[in-house]
């Protein structure tokens, strides 16, 4: 009980930091930290489809770029941001739905393929429809108060951790995702709807991108295919998820502040230089080899590897 | 008939594993489903199951069709597994292994969650990962998160496969045990002959993907077709002689 509820005051103690953030750094850092928890939210949502379910998509930028411009569209038509948002988001997580019926049957790297492939499309439709300006990109009204953009960004991406805590890590629901992670084939021969269940996880892991994709935009206000429907956002999601842990929820947390925070201070060192790609290969590399399951397992790590069993088996082959 | 399969045939691309099978199964019996390597026993089971849709032939479980209908709806109706080679999961505590599929939670699921760890000798492995335990208790919790979903019909699937012979003794008292305590039948794929006579009533022999014989254990035991198809021609003659000594 004293472990829960030191952890419970913990998470107030940040969450009260984060609320009071803005009041005790420049509107420079501001920014540079409202890019992080956009991050931070993009690599959870990662998580609950690869890291809690075990389908890894290369395609998940693209659910960002849907909201994105799809809150520009609504907004150009003259809806109010809020508006334009909530409804970008319900395209964003409709869209997921219907993409996910014929992705979610491959596994593997056939299901990477394949939500590439889509993400791909989507960034070449938005480049010959005729009311997404194409290469041009959209502009849109500017509102600058960089409080705003915090304040959107830390609820949509603390939301999306805490649907990731409550329904993947304490609900039953969340013990069947992981059920398909572990073996698809016999959670349906033991009653599991693996197709309805793979679906849901498909298009909740796409809204909570597409609601932060129409917040960028807005914050942005210039969007264009090569911003936010490039390869690079799925790419970073991956990364941030891997380095930090897959399938944990402190793992994508820890992984995008690290990669998005060091990206950024390095910027602010040495300026616009590829070094970052350097250091991103290095420490992918240092990761996978020593580091498998991300920095989070350098603390929760023979929390419950059993001594006992290994007795239980020697007495169990001896008879 | 709880559950009877008829005409049953299904085909690989131009293999045919099963076909024209035909079987019975009553109520609360332990019924045996054997046959040599290749015979298309798991095919069998796979097609009850729903994994596979068969080509043709029809499946009827407590007086519902179940051919063709999706793995987790045949699953609600009342049919559960085990496989051959496990499919625990992996990464989930044995706890978790049997809450993850029963279809209710709350007070009832979690008694009968403690109930089936205590009757599957599972207390002490409880909040361990599945991947951890012993060989014959992830065996045994193959079975326990089979009755968790409350089926009607059990198939096991070679459950003594792996098994040294003390094991395999021990495995024929959990699986009178589990008809003793559930309310249950039992479909039984087995290679081990000795535990296959002493537990089932009934016996059907598949060969090709055909079935050979159908009876009592005794009977099947001096059929020369079923001998013929484990030992070959002239196997029956053998058999003979040896008896005959």
């Amino acid at each position: 009980m004293t472990k829960n509820n030191k952890a419970l005051v913990g998470l107030l103690l940040a969450g009260i930091a984060m609320l009071m953030l803005p009041l005790v750094i420049s509107s420079f850092w501001l920014r540079i930290v409202t890019g992080a928890i956009m991050w931070v939210g993009l690599a959870q949502s990662w998580n609950m489809l690869a890291g809690y379910m075990g389908y890894v998509s290369f395609g998940h930028g693209a659910f960002f770029g849907i909201g994105a411009y799809v809150t520009a569209i609504l907004m150009a038509k003259g809806l109010p941001f809020i508006g334009a948002l909530v409804l970008a988001a319900l395209v964003t997580a409709l869209f997921a739905a219907i993409i996910g019926q014929p992705t979610l049957r491959l596994q593997g790297a056939y299901f990477a393929i394949a939500t590439w492939a889509f993400a791909e499309g989507i960034r070449q439709l938005v480049l010959v429809l005729p009311f997404t300006g194409g290469a041009n990109g959209m502009r849109m009204e500017a509102f600058l108060n960089e409080n705003f953009f915090y304040y959107s960004m830390l609820l949509v991406s603390a939301a999306a951790v805490a649907v990731t805590y409550f329904l993947f890590q304490k609900a039953v629901f969340g013990l069947r995702v992981r059920a398909i992670r572990e073996e698809e084939t016999a959670s349906q021969a033991l009653g599991l709807n693996t197709t309805a269940i793979k679906v849901k996880v498909f298009a909740l892991s796409a809204l909570f991108p597409g609601i932060l994709g129409g917040v960028y935009a807005y914050w942005i206000t210039y969007i264009h295919p090569e911003s936010v429907l490039t390869p690079l956002i799925a790419d970073q999601m991956v990364v941030m998820a891997l380095l930090g842990g897959l399938g944990t929820i402190a793992g994508p947390i820890v992984g995008a502040m690290v990669l998005f925070l060091g990206n950024r201070i390095l910027w602010v060192m040495f300026g616009d230089t590829s070094f970052y790609l350097v250091l991103l290969g290095l420490a992918i590399a240092i990761v996978i080899l020593f580091l498998p399951d991300g920095i989070v397992s350098l603390f929760t790590r023979k929390k419950k590897t059993g001594e006992g069993i290994s007795k239980e088996n020697v007495r169990n082959i001896t008879g | 008939m709880l559950l009877s399969v008829k005409g049953l045939t299904h085909y690989f691309g131009g293999l045919r594993a099963v076909n024209d099978f035909n079987m019975e199964i009553e109520k609360g019996i332990i019924q045996g489903l054997i046959g040599p390597n290749g015979a298309g026993k798991t095919t069998t089971f796979n097609l009850i199951t729903g994994m596979h849709v068969p080509t043709s032939g029809e499946i009827i479980f407590s007086g519902d069709n179940i051919t063709g209908k999706p793995a987790y709806h045949i699953a609600g109706k009342g049919i559960a597994r085990t496989f051959q080679n496990l499919k625990l999961f992996s990464r989930l505590t044995v706890r978790e292994n049997i809450r993850v599929v029963q279809n209710k939670q709350g007070k009832d699921a979690a008694a009968e969650e403690e109930r089936l760890i205590k009757l599957f000798e599972l207390e002490k492995y409880a909040e361990y990962r599945s991947c951890d335990l012993p060989y014959g208790a992830q065996r045994r919790l193959e079975i326990a998160r089979a009755l968790a979903i409350k089926p009607k019909l059990l198939l096991l699937d070679e459950p003594a496969a792996g098994m040294n012979p003390s094991e395999v003794d021990n495995l024929s008292e959990l699986i009178n045990m589990i008809i003793k305590e559930f309310d249950i039948t039992i479909l039984l794929i087995e290679h081990q002959m000795r535990m296959v006579m002493k537990l089932c009533h009934k016996l059907t022999v598949l060969n090709f993907g055909e079935v050979i014989a159908t009876g009592a254990p005794r009977d099947i035991l001096n059929n020369s077709g079923v001998v013929e198809a484990y030992l070959g021609k002239g196997g029956a003659s053998i058999r003979g002689k040896r008896s005959e000594r």
